[in-house]
């Protein structure tokens, strides 16, 4: 996730990126300050004397989880649409092997890809080692993965996104919640259970001062305090975009900016009858009636444009087809009905004495009803074919 | 491209806007920080007679530099004979004749400060080397001839660093039609900067903790300067016409916005100077991180300021 949120939109790209360098360092600092660049405290997990990074880790990602619900319960994000498009599908055979793969480089080297930089960063010679290597594997890899054996491989297993609440057959209104729940349940057994291990590997001697008790119970209140709130939230009614089955209204002025200004990330599916599709649609809409839309292969279908389907007026639900497409899926307001309305019909002009606002909103609409009419209007009779004129004597050439 | 389209637009006079390749960033780069190593070395001659072995030797940055930059410019020339019509007239008043002036002053001034900065030990090993070729009483006489000339010796060394900083900075301003680089802070601006890399380069050789102290002190006024100037820089751009504010907008929010924010105001100039403030404070083991990533931020700076005004 990408904070703050606006720059997460496409427009603000450079932005996001920007954020992301931000927030890289950051990380990166805090790190390195916590001790996660020297191999020792990374292994440190392994033999059991410091378990550190499994506890930071693993409340770290509690915090983001609870942190993504709870702003998705105030509107701020839509977690279920971050999900979707910022995480990777499940690749089940080549993530296991993978996951493997990355373990004995962990082991092997005491760095994960992260901590490796950081101890690069802190000047460290095996932390330069893991990355140099890591990056030689990366090159090896990207340089034969499109082998034929290889990419097979690589695409085998493809399970979608996969949630832990479908996995497990919980209904999709309390499934996120209760799973919240119990990784927040496990964090804060995970916890404890290092704060255990740690005593029984490292045997001290004297008690640990006050101040770290003190600290720790403050940790873990803090943790459970998130966690009731978020769970709260997550259990809360909340009219997100993206719960599923209720379908993402776009207004027609929304749909023409996107016609006009970026038709190559929007695709425009009308889904009314063939007939009525021919004779006027929304510039760039492919016409595919509801009945055959199991033709296009929608949820094999790439999902990096937005889907807007045009009916002829509201849709109540997703078609099942459109509801499978992997990116967003958008119907068109007040459908045909509204897009006619709204898009082909000339606004009145406004009353002499109008608002500043006003006179804008009509110049804007009229841009649109005209650059949408005249994109659809019908072709200019051809030119009367006049009678052939006579052969020219003397030839071709520039002789004429 | 908004300047050009409102003043003139004839592909009779600019046939092509993009001109400069990589060789004018990567020259201007070199160029600044042989600026910053010399106006530094000179100070610190200055200053502390006694020297560790490392910065005395770094006093041959300088030259170096200049000749690896000034091979990068020679590739950019289209007819690389006319370099000659350089040295066949002096126009002071134009940046580009001032510039090849400055840098043939750049040689003779630098190798005879670094010959009379050596200790007798490495003007030995220096002599040897160059008796190879036959150069070996060069050195010898050169380093008498220098540590007669001592104290003004590293004068004119500064002042000659401080020339090559400034020109690197006003040979983009004086193409006035590029509203990006049409602003006299951009001579200061290239010498703070080729300061700070300077700075940074001096950093990562094996000096004395003295010495690094001497180059960090001088690195955070050049970073605190740089980033004073490219604040008044943006405030000059957004306060003007409509194709300056175009100009500015480039880098704060439009095509170069992500790559400059990142990498000449985090990478070049937060992070380095947040490190470099937490080490003399906290006492940390110094690394090459934050010079490294004040060289980076130097090269992206120039990098984006050329390929922005021409865009």
């Amino acid at each position: 996730m990408t904070f703050p949120f606006w720059s997460l939109v496409a427009e603000n790209r450079e932005l996001g990126l920007f954020m992301g360098v931000v927030i890289g360092f950051a990380f990166g600092f805090v790190l390195e300050r916590a001790g996660f660049g020297r191999a020792p405290k990374l292994m440190g997990q392994f033999y059991g004397y410091d378990l550190a990074v499994l506890k930071v880790m693993f409340s770290a990602v509690v915090v983001a989880m609870l942190g993504a619900v709870i702003l998705s319960g105030a509107g701020l994000m839509d977690w279920k649409a971050v999900a979707d498009n910022a995480t990777s599908e499940t690749f089940l055979w080549p993530m296991i092997i993978g996951g493997f793969v990355l373990g004995v480089g962990f082991v092997v080297s005491g760095y994960c890809p992260g901590t490796s930089y950081v101890s690069l960063a802190s000047g460290k010679i095996d932390g330069l080692v893991t990355v140099v290597g890591v990056t030689i594997g990366q090159v090896i890899w990207a340089s034969i993965d499109h082998l034929p054996a290889i990419a097979r491989f690589q695409n085998s297993g493809n399970l979608g996104h996969l949630y832990l609440w479908e996995l497990l057959h919980l209904p999709a209104r309390v499934g996120p919640a209760v799973i919240g729940l119990a990784v927040a349940a496990m964090a804060i057994g995970a916890f404890l259970f290092g704060e255990r291990v740690e005593k029984i590997v490292t045997k001290p001697t004297e008690p640990p001062p006050a101040g770290a008790i003190r600290a720790r119970r403050a940790v873990l209140a803090g943790l459970g305090a998130f966690a009731v709130v978020g769970l709260a939230v997550a259990a809360l009614p909340t009219g997100t975009a993206a719960t599923p089955g209720k379908p993402l209204a776009l207004s027609p002025l929304d749909l023409a900016r996107r016609v006009l200004d970026e038709p190559w990330k929007v695709r425009v599916v009308d889904i009314r009858d063939a007939k009525a599709c021919a004779e006027r649609r929304v510039p760039g809409a492919e016409c595919v009636p509801e009945k055959e839309l199991e033709k296009l292969g929608l949820s094999y279908a790439n999902g990096a444009r937005d889907l807007v389907l045009v009916a002829a007026g509201d849709v109540a639900a997703l078609p099942a087809q459109a509801a499978a497409y992997p990116g967003r899926v958008m119907v068109l307001a007040g459908g045909w009905t509204g897009w006619e309305a709204f898009a082909l019909t000339p606004p009145a002009p406004p009353a002499p004495g109008a608002s500043p606002d006003e006179v804008e909103a009509y110049k804007l609409r009229a841009g649109l009803a005209s650059a949408m009419t005249g994109m659809k209007a019908a072709p200019p009779p051809p030119p009367p074919s006049a009678a052939p004129a006579a052969p020219r004597k003397g030839g071709g050439g520039c002789g004429g | 491209m908004t300047e050009i389209d409102v003043a003139r637009h004839s592909l009779g006079i600019d046939p092509q806007l993009h001109i400069w390749g990589w060789e004018i960033p990567v020259y201007l780069f070199l160029g600044g920080m042989a600026a910053g190593a010399m106006v530094l070395t000179s100070l610190l001659a200055l200053r502390r007679p006694e020297r560790s072995p490392a910065a005395r030797w770094l006093s041959l940055a300088a030259p170096v530099l200049v000749s690896v930059g000034m091979g990068a410019l020679f590739l950019d020339l289209a007819y690389k004979v006319h370099v000659l019509r350089f040295y066949l007239a002096f126009r002071w008043t134009s940046p580009m004749s001032f510039g090849a002036w400055v840098l043939v002053l750049v040689y003779p001034v630098t190798l005879l400060f670094a010959l009379a900065n050596l200790d007798d030990e490495q003007a030995a090993r220096a002599q040897a080397l160059l008796a190879r070729v036959g150069l070996g009483s060069l050195v010898l006489q050169g380093r008498v001839l220098g540590r007669r000339l001592m104290p003004r010796l590293a004068w004119v060394n500064l002042g000659t660093g401080v020339a090559l900083g400034v020109y690197t900075g006003i040979l983009l301003s004086t193409l006035g039609a590029r509203a990006l680089w049409n602003s006299a802070l951009l001579g200061p601006l290239f010498l703070v900067s080729g300061l700070s890399t300077g700075a940074a380069l001096l950093m990562l050789f094996p000096v004395h903790p003295e010495e690094r102290r001497f180059f960090l002190r001088w690195d955070f006024l050049a970073i605190g300067l740089e980033a004073l100037l490219l604040v008044l820089l943006f405030v000059g751009l957004l306060t003007s016409g409509a194709e300056e504010r175009a100009a500015a907008e480039l880098l704060l929010t439009g095509r170069f916005a992500a790559e400059f924010l990142s990498l000449v105001v985090v990478v070049g100039l937060a992070v380095p100077l947040l490190l470099e403030v937490l080490e003399a404070r906290l006492h940390l083991r110094t690394t090459l991180v934050a010079p490294a990533l004040i060289l980076v931020g130097g090269l992206a700076l120039r990098w984006i300021l050329v390929a922005a005004g021409q865009a």
